[in-house]
């Protein structure tokens, strides 16, 4: 009861706040998109040893954004941020044909855990711009985006140093989790 | 025998007479040597409680289990000690009742003043039962006493009865002769038998005067004869025990006096520095702090911490910084507070709640150690070792709020604040914001905490290891595991996240462990492949340790350059790290890598590039691009 007041209190003023995991193997863009998102500029990056955590303020939702690493010896210590995250933004590489395999059991291993049950996934099909990029109707093939059940979940292509496809996919997940989706 | 005739005569009754008197005497002069005994005999007895009471004294002081005050000057020594007196306070004891009942008890055989005043008119009933049951302690003279009145008393009546005897008229009647001779004749049986009684009585207490005060002194004599040779004895053995306990607190002198004098030297360069230190900052505030100096710094720290890092795995925690930094509370008011922060080589950071009066230096634990390995396994050794474990568990309990570095992040700013010197440390459960005291002690701390995260992230986990063992069985651990987190003792409201940070450091742990018992077979990646020709400087900028690859162009470069790969594309360059990206490196591929190296790759990949001077940092993406 409580919990539903300071919801729709906060909702008036809208000062709702979520909490959002960037994941995605290595190099798929997770730290462009969130800075991307958050200063509206690309940014040089260099590999991401641990997180960056950062607030994105959007259709009247802030969003706590994390932003892990994705290199495989950290994929390990996602789990430890799980509790408590209302969305997953999963980034894939679509010119990373070679890996795309991997990106799907990843993607898959991560809608089994109970702590992100509840949570809506969305996924960017980042670098549209790369040559032979996959589109989003064979990203969804190849992570097997049709197995996903009791899920709110949308892919969109993107392209994160031009800034195309962020906020589009922004906007879904708002519209999601202000209708109590997430 | 004193009596000569025992008829009786005015001579006899004369001596017998004078005997009583002499007895008597003796009897006053004992009175006063029995009130000189029971001054001593008090005194004993004032003695030893005297002892128990300085020995529990001394125990007080210092002989507490487990009191660190009283460890820190040798409590088990006192302990030893303190028993030591108490044995000597219980043979003053001993030495105390054997001369109560040698002396005092025999002593009150012939005297009791109380006694003897009461004597007198003791009723007349008493008459024919053992005085000795009445009160066996004045007996002898009272029994002379006694002895005394019935002869007088017998006496009498034979005058009487001699005297009616003698009265008798020659005509008096043959039978009343006959009853009055019989009469005379008792009278004087029993006076003779009084008479007799007096004698035995008297010739007793002159025969005890000669053995009974020399027995009774000889036995006090002999008494304290014990007391000191028992008294020797235990100190006897004592004795190289207490010139071992002086021995070693002359060396302690001696070495406090070295501590002292290094101490102070220490002192002086913490002041100098300091001095440099605010010199330097005050020269380097007016210029904005030197970037690339900023990286060098980072580089050999890092190098640095990887080191101690390393040392964590075989146990030994250790300290990698330590100081105050200012901590904005979580509360909505958010003031800011100051703690004492530590950062240990388990990837922990962790905080003392109270300011505390002695700083926890590693320092001074390792001196500690060296302490009790110098003294080894001697007496005082054991004490000595149970006295600094005392002082570390001390340390221990007073800490507060770990936050596991692993799976933080730092971020070198304040939110909501636009103080200097701040920077964030951001846990999944929990953020820390702080407040350094300069902008190098800012960098310092950022440098070495970042750091430390990417330590902890290189020494691979693998991830079999973690599928087997979800987050929650971190619980079941080791024992060696547990005792090492155990030993803290943290408060009730850091637990939630202590638990789920504590699971994690064992998580960590495990994984550390396994990997190194991967890598007791084989060498890690980055070892292997930073010995290969080139391959000590990044490909592109040369900057030293590469620690990131790119897999199709077979280089190795440092993770400024990788985000530039990175950002080509993967059909250009595919770039994986040598510490965290564990299953690409198998033996094809690393063998491969070995036959290329930095040097050769360059060659080819450089070819149509005149010279390395001319290479510019914008070129590099340019030059890829064309390559690929």
């Amino acid at each position: 009861m409580g919990l539903l007041f300071s919801r729709m209190f906060s909702s008036l003023f809208g000062n709702q706040e979520a909490r959002i995991l960037v994941l995605g193997l290595d190099n798929a863009g997770k730290t462009t998109i969130l800075y991307r998102l958050q200063m509206g500029e690309v940014v040089s990056t260099i590999p991401t040893i641990g997180f960056n955590v950062e607030t994105v303020q959007y259709n009247n939702i802030k969003f706590q954004v994390w932003d892990l690493g994705g290199q495989t010896s950290i994929r390990p210590y996602w789990r430890c941020y799980f509790p408590n995250t209302q969305a997953v933004i999963y980034v894939v590489d679509s010119s990373d044909t070679e890996r795309i395999g991997i990106a799907k059991e990843e993607f898959h291993s991560i809608l089994e855990e109970e702590e992100l049950k509840g949570a809506a996934v969305l996924i960017f099909a980042n670098k549209q711009d790369l040559p032979g990029a996959l589109d989003d109707a064979a990203v969804t093939e190849a992570l097997e985006l049709h197995k996903i059940k009791s899920r709110q979940w949308a892919i969109f292509k993107a392209c994160a140093t031009k800034g195309e496809g962020l906020f589009e996919g922004l906007d879904w997940l708002s519209n999601t989790l202000k209708s109590g989706g997430g | 025998m004193h009596f000569t005739k025992l008829d009786d005569s005015p001579m006899f009754r004369k001596q017998m007479q004078s005997l009583e008197e002499d007895a008597e005497s003796l009897r006053e002069r004992s009175l006063k040597f029995y009130k000189g005994c029971r001054k001593y005999t008090e005194g004993l007895g004032e003695a030893y409680d005297g002892d128990i009471g300085f020995a529990s004294a001394l125990e007080t002081f210092g002989g507490g289990h487990n009191d660190p005050i009283s460890l820190a000057f040798g409590g088990p020594v006192m302990t030893k000690f303190t028993i030591a007196l108490r044995e000597i306070g219980t043979y003053k004891e001993v030495l105390r009742s054997r001369v109560e009942h040698m002396l005092n008890d025999r002593l009150l055989q012939y005297v009791n003043i109380d006694l003897h005043e009461v004597k007198c008119e003791i009723p007349k009933e008493v008459y024919g039962f053992p005085v000795a049951r009445i009160c066996k302690n004045c007996k002898f003279v009272f029994i002379i006493l006694e002895a005394r009145k019935r002869f007088d008393k017998a006496s009498l009546l034979y005058d009487q009865a001699r005297e009616k005897f003698l009265s008798l008229r020659k005509g008096t009647r043959s039978d009343i002769a006959t009853l009055l001779e019989e009469e005379l004749h008792n009278a004087r049986a029993a006076f003779e038998q009084a008479r007799f009684n007096l004698v035995t009585a008297i010739s007793n207490v002159e025969a005890k005067k000669r053995f009974e005060f020399l027995e009774a002194v000889s036995g006090t004599m002999d008494a304290h004869l014990r007391y000191f040779k028992q008294g020797y004895e235990l100190l006897h053995q004592m004795e190289p025990y207490i010139h071992q306990v002086l021995t070693y607190a002359q060396q302690s002198r001696e070495r406090s006096n070295y501590e002292q004098a290094a101490l102070n030297e220490r002192m002086q360069e913490y002041k100098r520095q300091i001095d440099r230190e605010s010199r330097w900052s005050s020269n380097g505030s007016n210029g904005s702090p030197n970037g690339d100096g900023i990286q060098a710094i980072g580089r050999s720290s890092h190098k640095m911490i990887e080191a101690v890092m390393q040392s964590a795995a075989k146990g030994k925690v250790q300290t990698i910084r330590q100081g105050y930094l200012s901590k904005r509370s979580s509360s909505l008011r958010g003031d800011w507070k100051r703690r004492f922060f530590v950062l240990d080589n388990r990837g922990m950071l962790y905080y003392y709640r109270k300011q505390c009066s002695k700083p926890s230096g590693s320092g001074g634990q390792l001196s500690g150690q060296r302490n009790s390995s110098e003294l080894g396994s001697g007496l005082l050794g054991r004490w000595l070792s149970s006295h600094y474990h005392g002082g570390v568990h001390d340390e221990k309990s007073v800490a507060h709020h770990t936050v596991n570095l692993l799976t933080s992040t730092i971020k070198v700013d304040a939110d909501q604040s636009d103080l200097r010197f701040c920077f964030r440390i951001i846990s999944p459960t929990k953020n820390y914001t702080l407040q350094a005291e300069s902008a190098l002690d800012q960098m310092d701390w950022i440098e070495k905490i970042t750091g430390v995260i990417a330590s902890l992230l290189s020494s691979q986990a693998p991830e079999r290891c973690l599928s087997a063992s979800p987050l929650g069985s971190g619980h079941h651990r080791s024992a060696s595991e547990s005792s090492s987190f155990e030993s803290a003792d943290f408060d009730p409201s850091a637990v939630d996240e202590y638990t789920s940070e504590r699971s994690l450091a064992a998580l960590h742990e495990r994984a550390l462990r396994s990997s190194q018992q991967q890598r007791a077979g084989a060498e890690k990646p980055i070892d292997v492949l930073q010995r290969v020709c080139g391959n000590d400087k990044c490909a592109d900028c040369g900057a030293p340790e590469p620690d990131w690859a790119s897999l199709n162009l077979g280089v190795l470069v440092c993770i400024e350059c990788s985000g530039v790969h990175r950002n080509l594309g993967v059909h250009i360059s595919k770039v994986r790290s040598l510490t965290l990206d564990v299953k690409v490196w198998e033996p094809s591929v690393i063998s491969l890598f070995q036959s290329l190296g930095n040097a050769f790759a360059n060659s080819v990949w450089e070819e149509l590039l005149q010279s390395r001077s001319a290479l510019q940092a914008e070129l590099i993406p340019l030059r890829l691009i064309q390559v690929g």
